[in-house]
């Protein structure tokens, strides 16, 4: 009698055991990947090589759209002090020694903020491409080359705050450059008037000063790069 | 007044200056160009510009920049006129700025005048051209025997490619020493590459040259020189070596086919060479034969019956009208072939067929036009028939019928004036035959029985008639004794009438006469029918009309019959072409004889 119940105790805590241990109890909701069956993170240097990827995309493209609005536009641009794109605010580094000393840090998040002070007028200039008249020689491909620039500089944005995780974590970066989405003043161009030409050098000139970001972008980027590389001597 | 006196002053300068320009050819110096500027490591910038007419005078030049985001009147001159060489400004680290727009212009001035140039604006960032790469080393080696070419270099050492401030993508070129083009291969950022297609025993020249990732590209390096040794060749060695030992393969494997299939090769490729074939004539027995001369000089061929006579048989073999005739005749090519075994006593029921070993037939053949010659005897069927044939053949043709082996012989025919039969030892004889010849082609003997039949009513008739076992000839018993059985009597074979009937003359009356030269011969009788069928012939020298033999073995046939037959056989003299005409005088058997009497 004794023996019939241990038995039926020891085979009751034997399913129980065996039910707890097949059915895992409730978790607390994990974070995106960080337990142990988790694929091994990607390599910094990887997430660089594919950012450099992009922005070289993005500066190619951007030379492609000026370079057929160059001929028409180009001798009627004259730099002016007051024709000042908008991101000349922004303390990029002139120089390569200005570029060195800078941190990883600060360098990806000045990289950050060029691009996304970017984003309104690059929505600007989509709209623009569709609605002025352009050119004849180029009045299918502005638009769409328009929006192929606004689409690469948002998903390389995007790949920037992958690369800003892995540095650092924390918020506060992020908050560091906010301000850049208001450095553009919509609409508030260099060249007031709302005729065709004023319209048309304005859009030139928004083009231009995108190239010149865009190649800034690339430029850091890849030191970025070259620093990420543990090695240093392969591509670097 | 002012006004005058300003136009005047003018007026005065102008003249003052064309007659300085006509007198010295001197001007203000002509509008310089701005070539280019470039920059080769992103960090240092060059300005070369194109001087304009210096207009005979000594005419220096400046440079003047701005720079984007200064104020206007913030003119800098070059800093450097030399380092980059003649007409150029060289803006060391210093002054170089990316990613700000540079206002530069040249000026030219001399004592006349000064010009400037149109301004040109450079962003120092976007005309970056590298130096070329340096030290190219070209080294070859080999993976799997296969030869390669591995190139190694380096960056223009002024390009900061380490920290990643420039990046560069290299471009490898090369081309044997008397090609004509180059081969181009892109490497992208490696400083090395390897090259696969090389030809050994050449020279190659290789060139390696750079370029930013938004810039220009660089100029081609210095030629680098490598040899490819032709030691590498021994890959075509094998190749050859493989060739080589695949077609001894394929010779042997074919020495060997033709080993084995040598002699069926031989047939195929060299048949054998039909000697000429005369009909009815056998070289081979002419050989052997000692008549070769005679038959020659007598233009007769192939007397002695060729081994080949059934082909004879088959060709000469015409059958009558009637059905009987050819029914036989069908039979007897079978019998020809079916006997060609038959056996010592074996009738050979073949009609005209001398059967057996050592008979021959001879049939001696005369040049006369028209050939038939009979074929008597009987089938095994039996319609027993004398079958007559005929053939008409050109050539008179002797047979020799030997029936020495198995076969029978046929009869080539021709128009022979009696039929020589020759046994020599068998006693079977199948067959007599007959010959019954046209003379001059006149009787067509092909059916003409009739005729036959009609003057030969005198003669007597040997109807034959086949039946079961065949009385070859005659079973006629009713005219049984035109000749005594006994008696050497002598008939002659007329001709086959309508009935298939052998009309026979008996040769007394007036043929009997032997020429003396066939005294003594050899006749050859007829021993006796056996089977009802056969002829048996005895070969008997110089005896005529032992009769005795002639008895009959075979009960069917009457003794008269016998007689007859034994009579009817000719002789088979040494010499049967010329004997047998003149045995046909004597009154052998020879329906030609005959014929030629009506």
């Amino acid at each position: 009698m004794v023996r019939q119940r241990e038995r039926k105790q020891a085979s009751f805590t034997m399913t129980l055991a065996v039910v707890l241990c097949l059915c895992p109890p409730p978790m607390a909701p994990s974070p995106l990947c960080g337990g142990l069956g988790c694929p091994p993170p990607i390599l910094l240097s990887d997430l660089l090589e594919r950012a450099t990827q992009l922005s070289q995309r993005l500066h190619s493209l951007s030379r492609t759209v000026t370079a057929g609005l160059d001929p028409h536009f180009s001798p009627l641009l004259k730099p002016r002090p007051s024709s000042l794109c908008h991101t000349s605010s922004l303390a990029t580094p002139e120089h390569k020694e200005q570029a060195l000393t800078l941190q990883q840090e600060e360098l990806l998040s000045l990289i950050m903020s060029l691009l996304r002070s970017w984003t309104p007028p690059l929505m600007f200039l989509v709209r623009e491409a569709q609605s002025l008249p352009p050119p004849h020689s180029l009045s299918g491909s502005l638009s769409w080359q328009t929006a192929e620039l606004s689409q690469q500089s948002q998903k390389l944005a995007k790949g920037l705050e992958t690369i800003l995780n892995r540095f650092d974590p924390s918020a506060a970066h992020k908050a560091s450059f906010g301000n850049a989405d208001d450095l553009w003043k919509g609409g508030a161009s260099d060249f007031p008037g709302s005729d065709r030409k004023s319209r048309l050098l304005n859009f030139y000139f928004l083009l231009s000063c995108f190239r010149r970001d865009s190649h800034k972008i690339d430029s850091f980027l890849k030191l970025l790069r070259c620093r990420a590389l543990e090695n240093g001597a392969e591509s670097c | 007044m002012k006004e005058a006196c300003g136009a005047k002053c003018v007026l005065f300068l102008l003249f003052v200056q064309t007659w300085l320009v006509e007198n010295t050819g001197h001007t203000s110096p002509g509008k310089p160009v701005l070539l280019r500027c470039r920059s080769p490591e992103k960090e240092t910038f060059a300005c070369w510009w194109q001087p304009g007419s210096d207009g005979g005078l000594s005419t220096n030049y400046s440079l003047y920049y701005t720079m984007e985001g200064s104020r206007e009147d913030a003119v800098h001159e070059c800093p450097d006129y030399k380092t980059a060489g003649l007409n150029s400004c060289y803006f060391n680290k210093t002054y170089t700025s990316l990613w700000i727009t540079y206002t530069i212009s040249v000026v030219a001035q001399n004592a006349l005048g000064s010009k400037s140039s149109d301004p040109m604006f450079v962003d120092v960032a976007y005309i970056v051209q590298p130096h070329k790469p340096e030290n190219i080393s070209a080294e070859l080696r080999t993976q799997d025997q296969k030869p390669y070419l591995m190139v190694n270099w380096d960056p223009p050492h002024k390009a900061d490619t380490k920290s990643g401030w420039i990046t560069l993508q290299y471009e490898i070129r090369l081309k044997p020493e008397k090609g004509a083009e180059w081969e181009s291969h892109y490497a992208g950022q490696q400083k090395q590459f390897n090259v696969f297609s090389l030809h050994p025993g050449e020279v190659y020249l290789v060139q390696v040259r750079c370029k930013p990732d938004h810039g220009f590209w660089s100029e081609w390096s210095s030629t680098t020189y490598i040899e490819i040794p032709d030691y590498f060749r021994p890959r075509d060695t094998s190749v050859w070596i493989l060739i080589a030992v695949l077609s001894l393969c394929i010779f042997l494997i074919l020495a060997w086919t033709v080993a084995i299939k040598c002699n069926s090769i031989k047939s195929y490729l060299l048949p054998p060479v039909p000697g000429p074939k005369i009909i009815g004539f056998d070289t081979q027995l002419l050989k052997s034969g000692k008549s070769e001369d005679l038959l020659n000089a007598l233009g007769c061929q192939g007397f002695p019956p060729t081994s080949d006579c059934e082909d004879l048989l088959v060709e000469f073999l015409e059958v009558d009208d009637s059905d009987e005739q050819k029914l036989v005749m069908n039979e007897g090519k079978d019998d020809l072939e079916g006997r060609v075994k038959s056996s010592g006593n074996e009738v050979d029921n073949d009609s005209g067929r001398g059967s057996c070993n050592s008979h021959t037939l001879l049939l001696e053949v005369s040049n006369s036009s028209t050939k038939t010659f009979a074929q008597v005897g009987g089938n095994s069927n039996n319609k027993g028939s004398v079958k007559l044939s005929r053939k008409s053949s050109t050539n008179g043709k002797l047979l020799s019928f030997e029936t020495t082996g198995e076969k029978t012989n046929t009869w080539p025919t021709t128009n022979s004036s009696f039929l020589l039969a020759r046994q020599s030892s068998c006693h079977n004889i199948s067959k007599i035959h007959r010959e019954a010849s046209s003379l001059g082609n006149k009787a067509d003997m092909h059916g003409n029985t009739s005729t036959a039949q009609s003057k030969s009513k005198e003669y007597r008739e040997l109807p034959s008639t086949v039946s079961g076992d065949q009385k070859t000839w005659f079973a006629d018993e009713k005219h049984a004794p035109l000749l005594p059985f006994k008696s050497v009597e002598y008939v002659e074979v007329q001709k086959l009438n309508q009935q298939s009937m052998l009309i026979l003359k008996p040769k007394t009356e007036g043929h009997k006469s032997v020429p003396p030269e066939f005294i003594g011969q050899e006749y050859t009788k007829v021993s006796g029918v056996v089977s009802d069928r056969v002829l048996l012939l005895l070969r008997d020298t110089g005896a005529q009309g032992s009769s005795d033999t002639q008895e009959g073995k075979n009960q069917a046939v009457p003794p008269s019959l016998q007689c007859q037959v034994g009579k009817m056989v000719g002789t088979f003299p040494a010499s049967p072409a010329l004997e047998g005409m003149q045995l046909a005088a004597s009154g052998y058997v020879d329906t030609a004889a005959v014929l030629q009497s009506f």
